[in-house]
């Protein structure tokens, strides 16, 4: 019964400032959080509201820093004096939210904005936002250079990253131990071999470059979620994520293909394509990863040459190890999200090779080819069994 | 509105507490309502909530206002912990998608207050900790006075400037550059 009458006691009122004024009654905390939804510049001209209001603004919970648009320093010069002099008054106030963003800046700024990220984490930043592009050049992509430094921190939570460039030190994530939400969309990985967290739950990357060779590989076993999506040179290698609920792989016109046959096992082992997969996978380079998943929506392009392939040499490790599967959805072949035909297959036999909990396996696609019948064939061998004859056609 | 959470067998089921506004109302809420407030959260586990959570800070007009919040939340809530049984269809999807919309549609029309409840409402989120509650009515403040000069926000707001004109060049030569 400790703390009882303590939980219970009410909060001081801060003394009314002014009659009928609300806004500067409410406690300093709850008006810092107000200002942290402010852009920065804002959130600072309160100073010269009254004398209470003077300092406030220097201990705002959230930052929103961005120029370019109303009422908002013009450039990115302008922005670099404004930031340097709002970061040196607000010294070691504490921070939930940060929030940059900032589109077409020169070179020179790389550093400058590298130690406003700094500054953030330093500050026990719990949600951090970068949406960040460079200018374009002939020479140079629009990518914002990371630090080649890992994030350090015990506080930050999500993270959300548009136009930046990584690096492997930045993207292992090891020293984050409570980070769970990563959105990573339109940025570059080719630097890069790996994304490496234990902490993460939800994942979404989305129309971002991977590298050539090796594949790129996602080290994240304790994911909950996970979201590709997006045109891939060489779509990256998921490592075992056990804790898999939902898994979304969108892959679009995609170039990760062997010029030499379909097989996916070609004799040349240069090709990346065919040999490009490392480690204990056997070989696969999605469906290993994705094998447990209670609900997977896989949604490859026509042209999905990793999809065929692993489907083909490896299907039956998504069957056989995906303890807690209830149904695959695979959309064969179709851009989607309508369908021409839609075929439910079910289990003929209960063997032992294959997830007890699996139902039914639905495949979604436009015709009835060969490389479908190849699919048929293939799942019939597991006792996967489809009724041609029930086949939906939605025309 | 003491009823709040009963004819659902669920809820029945689950453990209620009951939480004492201001002017003496009470409301039943299941734990899973009631633990969105970290304060109360607390309490339950000191063991604290026999006979009632008496919430002197708070009226019943208010209260009523923050269970309507917790309890779609909550739902919200019970549905990310990642129980199977949310993702029972590929479809999930266009379910989830249109659940947030659905809550997002919510908080929109929840907002949809005087002045003065949404100040209330602040303070009761503040008091019973309730970080989305307490976020969503200041985001809707900050939104208020966004764009709008020092003068039109004093006005807005009936803050009265009490700093001499010399205070004030004071401070505008201090942060000369927030003002250029």
């Amino acid at each position: 019964m400790r703390n009882c009458k303590k939980a219970l006691a009410p909060i001081k009122k801060v003394p009314m400032i002014g009659v009928g004024d609300r806004l500067s009654a409410l406690p300093d905390d709850v008006i810092k959080r107000i200002l942290g939804f402010l852009p920065a510049r804002e959130a600072v001209q309160t100073c010269i509201l009254a004398r209470f209001w003077r300092d406030l603004w220097k201990s705002a919970t959230g930052l929103h820093i961005s120029c370019g648009h109303e009422n908002e320093p013009a450039s990115v010069k302008e922005l670099k004096k404004f930031v340097d002099c709002l970061l040196r008054s607000r010294g070691h106030s504490p921070l939930e939210t940060c929030d940059i963003r900032i589109l077409e800046f020169g070179d020179s700024y790389i550093p400058v904005v590298n130690s406003w990220i700094q500054h953030a984490v330093m500050q026990d930043v719990q949600v951090l936002r970068l949406c960040i592009y460079r200018e374009k050049g002939p020479f140079h992509d629009p990518w914002f250079e990371l630090d080649n430094l890992p994030l350090v921190s015990r506080h930050l939570t999500s993270l959300e990253l548009h136009g930046l460039a990584f690096n492997d030190n930045f993207l292992d994530f090891s020293s984050c131990p409570v980070l769970q939400d990563l959105r990573i969309i339109f940025s570059d990985f080719w630097p890069t071999k790996r994304i490496i967290s234990r902490s993460l739950k939800r994942l979404c990357i989305d129309s971002c470059e991977f590298n050539d060779k090796p594949r790129f590989q996602i080290c994240t076993p304790n994911l909950v979620s996970l979201w590709l999506l997006g045109k891939y040179i060489r779509t990256p290698l998921l490592e075992r994520i056990p804790s898999l609920l939902e898994a979304v792989v969108k892959i679009d016109p995609c170039y990760d293909v062997c010029f030499e046959d379909d097989s996916g096992n070609c004799d040349n082992v240069w090709c990346h394509s065919c040999h490009g997969a490392d480690g204990d996978t056997n070989n696969c380079v999605l469906l290993s990863g994705l094998s447990y998943a209670v609900n997977l929506a896989l949604i490859p392009d026509t042209r999905t040459f990793i999809i065929r392939r692993d489907l083909q040499c490896a299907l039956v490790c998504i069957l056989e190890h995906s303890p807690v599967l209830q149904k695959l959805t695979l959309q064969l072949f179709s851009e989607g999200p309508e369908h021409d035909i839609e075929m439910k297959g079910t289990r003929s036999l209960m063997t032992g090779e294959i997830s007890k909990h699996l139902k039914i396996v639905e495949i979604k696609c436009e015709v009835i080819d060969k490389t479908i019948l190849k699919v048929l064939e293939f799942l019939s061998t597991l006792n996967i069994c489809f009724n041609l004859y029930e086949a939906k056609i939605l025309e | 509105m003491a009823s709040a959470g009963s004819g659902d067998e669920k809820a029945a089921a689950a453990a209620m507490i009951t939480l004492i506004s201001s002017d003496n109302e009470k409301f039943e809420v299941t734990e899973a309502t009631a633990t969105l407030s970290q304060t109360i959260r607390h309490m339950i586990e000191d063991g604290c909530t026999d006979g009632g959570v008496p919430l002197p800070n708070v009226t019943s007009k208010i209260l009523a206002r923050v269970i309507e919040y917790c309890k779609k939340h909550a739902t919200a809530a019970a549905g990310e912990e990642g129980s199977s049984s949310s993702f029972s269809d590929a479809a999930f999807l266009e379910v989830d998608r249109a659940f947030l919309e659905e809550l997002e549609e919510f908080d929109d029309a929840f907002l949809e207050v005087d002045r003065a409840t949404l100040f209330d409402l602040i303070l009761a989120a503040n008091y019973l900790d309730i970080k989305g509650l307490l976020n969503l009515t200041c985001q809707k403040v900050a939104d208020s006075v966004k764009g709008k000069t020092p003068e039109q926000i004093r006005e807005m707001y009936n803050i009265v400037n009490d700093l001499t004109p010399e205070e004030e060049a004071e401070i505008r030569r201090e942060t000369q550059w927030a003002f250029e």
